[in-house]
């Protein structure tokens, strides 16, 4: 099956980047969702796309220690400045939608379920 | 008393590389910077994967309960071609049952800390289910002290 990248992602379901472009490219493999972040540094895998509520700085630290390709912010919540700025540095996208986290992970899973490497 | 130990330990592993942080309780913007930093050097070692990653975790645990928990600390992070050895002291109000705070999902976190998603209460197992030694040492209202041995 055809590798999908993150910028594949934020086209097929509507994502807005508001941060961290230069890594849009990075290959998605997998997701996780979960909002305590002991449990994302925990048990999130290498290149898994996050989606989470929160919207604060240290995200971009869990994120960038477990090497995710990508955050994606559900629910209509803004990033904070120094978030965008440090995903910027990392070179993570961060994305948002207006969407729930029940509806974006329905949407995720039938786009991604079918792969079978996912 | 708590520290002399882990001095004593740390003086004991000779001939490793030495990496050492100063961590400031209620720092929270900066969670997350000195395993990232470590992570960043390990990368650049002959070091598998895995065991990075099991060592980052570790710390970013570590400096997390440190900038949550305590007033100040400091981590040292020595490592060779065969293990590295992490050492966390910190000056603060301590643990008073380190059993009982080993539970996954016991916290004290108050509202604020659980507001941004830290305080599940799995750090310390999150440690524990990475580090090949753990050893923990704390005194109520004088501060705590972590050895992890990682064999790589
Ligand atoms: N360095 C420390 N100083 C004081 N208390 C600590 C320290 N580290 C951990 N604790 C105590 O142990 C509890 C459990 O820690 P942990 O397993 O990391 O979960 P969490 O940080 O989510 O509460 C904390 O809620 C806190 O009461
Ligand atoms: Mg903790």
């Amino acid at each position: 099956m055809e590798q999908i990248t993150v910028e594949n992602l934020a086209e097929k379901l509507n994502l807005e980047c508001l941060g961290g472009k230069a890594g849009l490219h990075h290959t998605v493999k997998g997701v996780y969702i979960s909002d305590l972040l002991s449990d994302v540094v925990g048990h999130a895998r290498e290149s898994d796309v996050w989606v989470t509520l929160h919207t604060h700085v240290n995200i971009v630290a869990v994120a960038t220690l477990k090497n995710l390709s990508a955050i994606i912010i559900t629910g209509g919540r803004v990033p904070d400045k120094e978030t965008i700025a440090a995903c910027d540095a990392q070179q993570i996208p961060v994305l948002v939608t207006q969407h729930s986290t029940f509806h974006l992970a329905g949407q995720l899973y039938r786009l991604l379920a079918s792969n079978e490497e996912f | 008393m708590v520290f002399s130990i882990s001095q004593a330990f740390v003086r004991y592993i000779r001939k490793m590389e030495k990496f050492s942080f100063q961590i400031s309780g209620g720092d929270y913007q900066n969670i997350g910077y000195v395993s990232n930093t470590i992570k960043k050097i390990l990368n650049t070692r002959k070091i598998s994967a895995v065991n990075s990653r099991r060592i980052a975790v570790s710390i970013f645990e570590v400096e997390t309960n440190i900038i949550l928990y305590a007033r100040r600390g400091t981590i040292e992070i020595e490592l060779d071609n065969s293990s590295v050895v992490v050492a966390a002291n910190d000056e603060g109000k301590g643990i008073e049952n380190v059993w009982l705070a080993m539970q996954e999902g016991y916290t004290t976190a108050n509202e604020e800390i659980r507001r941004l998603g830290f305080g599940a209460g799995l750090g310390l197992s999150n440690i524990n289910n990475n580090a090949d030694i753990l050893w923990i040492s704390s005194k109520v209202n004088i501060g705590t002290c972590l050895i992890l041995v990682f064999l790589i």
